[in-house]
C-alpha cells in the first residue's frame, strides 16, 4: 500500500437525470437487494496492494497500466454474465442506452456509484465517465514520479505515468467486447494526478459479428 | 411433462454440456431418436444399457452439431422475419407432435437448450434461472473454470441436476 491514509470524503454525490431514472432505479434496486458487499476499506486496501506489488514487479509504469488492463479484461469477460444475471436486461438499441447502463447499473452494481457520463462525440461513438468518487483509490496518494511523464516524452503523455484506476478500463473492455462492442478504454485524467476529475474515455471500435458455426466441411 | 435434455453451447458455437434424462431416446421422442442414429454406436450401445436411464456426455457430438444447426438457423430466420419489430426475445421455442425445444440466449452469447414433452408450458423462466443461478454462480465465478471450454464442473452438473429433477414436470 502506497500513499498515507487521507481523511474519508462522506458526502455522495446525488446525480439524478429524470430522463433515465428506470435505469436508475434498476441500478439501485440491484445495489441493495442482490448484491453481495464486502468493505469499502478492505477492497480499497486489496486493490492498493496489488497495484503495489505489479509497481514492485514491474518496475515500470507503462507495464503495471497494462498488466492492470489485462486483469481487468479478464475479470470483464466473467463480470459480464453476472451482470446480465442479475439485471436480465435485453440488448441495448443504441451506444447512448449502452452508457446509460454501465453507468447506472453497471457501476453501481459492483462498486456502488454512479458515475457520470459526458462529453458524447457528435457521432455518439465516444463518450467520458466520469467518475466523483472512485472507490479504488481512497485513501491513496500516489508518490511523483508515477504522477508526471518521463521528461524524455514530450506529448502524448497519456501513455505514461501509472493510471492507478487503469483495471476500470480493462474489465469495460472486457465486458463490453462480450455483448458485441469492441472499444478502446482509456484513462484521460485522475485526480490522484492533480487533475480536476476522474476521466474514462470509451471510444466505440466497431460492433462485432456474432460467431457463426464452423462449417463442416 | 417430461424432460428430456439439455444442450449449453458458448459464444464460439461450441457445445459446452450436454445432459440427457428420462431416456429420451426411448420416451416417444422421435426425433432424438432418429438424431441417435446419427452417433457413433459405441455410444448408443452404452445408452441402451445403461440401467439408470441417465447418460451424461460432454457435447462436441453429431447430435448437439445438429441440434446447434437449427437452433442458429431457426433464430436467424426469425429475427429477419420479425426484422424491424421488437427482436428482443426472437426465438423462444419450437414444437413438434414429439417434443418442445425451448431456447434461451444470453447477450454474451451463452445459449441454452432444452427439450421437454410437446405438452410443457413454456420454460423460459426456467431456463433463466438455470442461467443465473447455476450457470453464472457455479462456472463463470469458478476460477478454475476456463471459459469457453467443457464444463466438467461437478458443482454445476450436481445442481443443475437437482434443479431439473426439482422441476414439478420432470416426469
Amino acid at each position: 500500500m502506497q500513499g498515507t491514509p487521507i481523511t474519508t470524503k462522506a458526502s455522495f454525490p446525488t446525480t439524478s437525470t429524470a430522463a433515465a431514472a428506470r435505469a436508475k432505479q434498476t441500478g439501485d434496486d440491484i445495489w441493495r437487494n442482490r448484491t453481495d458487499k464486502i468493505n469499502a476499506e478492505l477492497f480499497a486496501l486489496t486493490y492498493g496492494s496489488l497495484v503495489a506489488t505489479l509497481v514492485k514487479d514491474y518496475e515500470d509504469y507503462a507495464e503495471v497500466n497494462t498488466q492492470l488492463d489485462k486483469m481487468g479484461y479478464n475479470i470483464g469477460v466473467r463480470l459480464i454474465e453476472e451482470f446480465l444475471a442479475k439485471s436480465s436486461l435485453p440488448k441495448c438499441g443504441t451506444f447512448v442506452e449502452t452508457a446509460d447502463v454501465i453507468s447506472k447499473i453497471g457501476f453501481k452494481m459492483f462498486l456502488g456509484i454512479t458515475p457520470t457520463i459526458t462529453n458524447w462525440s457528435a457521432d455518439t461513438k465516444e463518450f467520458s465517465i466520469i467518475i466523483d468518487e472512485n472507490p479504488l483509490s481512497e485513501f491513496v496518494e500516489l508518490p511523483d514520479d508515477a504522477l508526471l511523464p518521463p521528461p524524455a516524452s514530450t506529448g502524448g503523455s497519456a501513455a505514461t505515468g501509472l493510471w492507478y484506476s487503469n483495471i476500470l478500463c480493462g474489465v469495460l473492455r472486457g465486458a463490453l467486447e462480450m455483448v458485441l462492442l469492441q472499444v478502446d478504454v482509456f484513462f484521460v485524467s485522475d485526480v490522484l494526478r492533480h487533475d480536476d476529475a476522474t476521466e474514462i474515455r470509451v471510444r466505440l471500435v466497431r460492433i462485432l459479428d456474432e460467431d457463426v458455426p464452423a462449417s463442416d466441411e | 411433462m417430461t424432460v428430456y435434455s439439455i444442450h449449453i453451447f458458448n459464444k464460439k458455437c461450441e457445445a459446452i454440456y450436454f445432459k440427457q434424462w428420462n431416456n429420451a431416446a426411448t420416451a416417444g421422442s422421435n426425433k432424438t431418436a432418429a438424431i441417435a442414429t446419427n452417433e457413433p454406436a459405441s455410444k448408443q450401445s452404452e445408452s441402451a444399457s445403461d440401467a439408470t436411464n441417465n447418460i451424461d456426455v460432454d457435447g462436441d457430438s453429431e447430435t448437439a452439431k445438429l441440434v446447434y444447426g437449427v437452433v442458429f438457423s431457426l433464430k436467424n430466420m426469425v429475427n429477419k422475419l420479425s426484422a424491424g419489430k421488437n427482436s428482443t426475445d426472437g426465438f423462444l421455442s419450437y414444437k413438434t407432435n414429439a417434443y418442445k425445444l425451448h431456447y434461451f440466449e444470453s447477450p454474451a452469447g451463452l445459449k441454452i437448450v432444452l427439450i421437454t414433452d410437446a405438452a410443457s408450458a413454456s420454460m423460459l423462466s426456467v431456463l433463466r434461472q438455470i442461467y443465473s443461478s447455476i450457470y453464472v454462480e457455479n462456472v463463470v465465478k469458478n476460477p478454475l473454470a476456463k471459459p469457453n471450454t467443457p464444463i466438467k464442473n461437478e458443482l454445476f452438473r450436481g445442481s443443475l441436476d437437482k434443479y431439473i429433477r426439482g422441476l414439478q414436470n420432470f416426469e
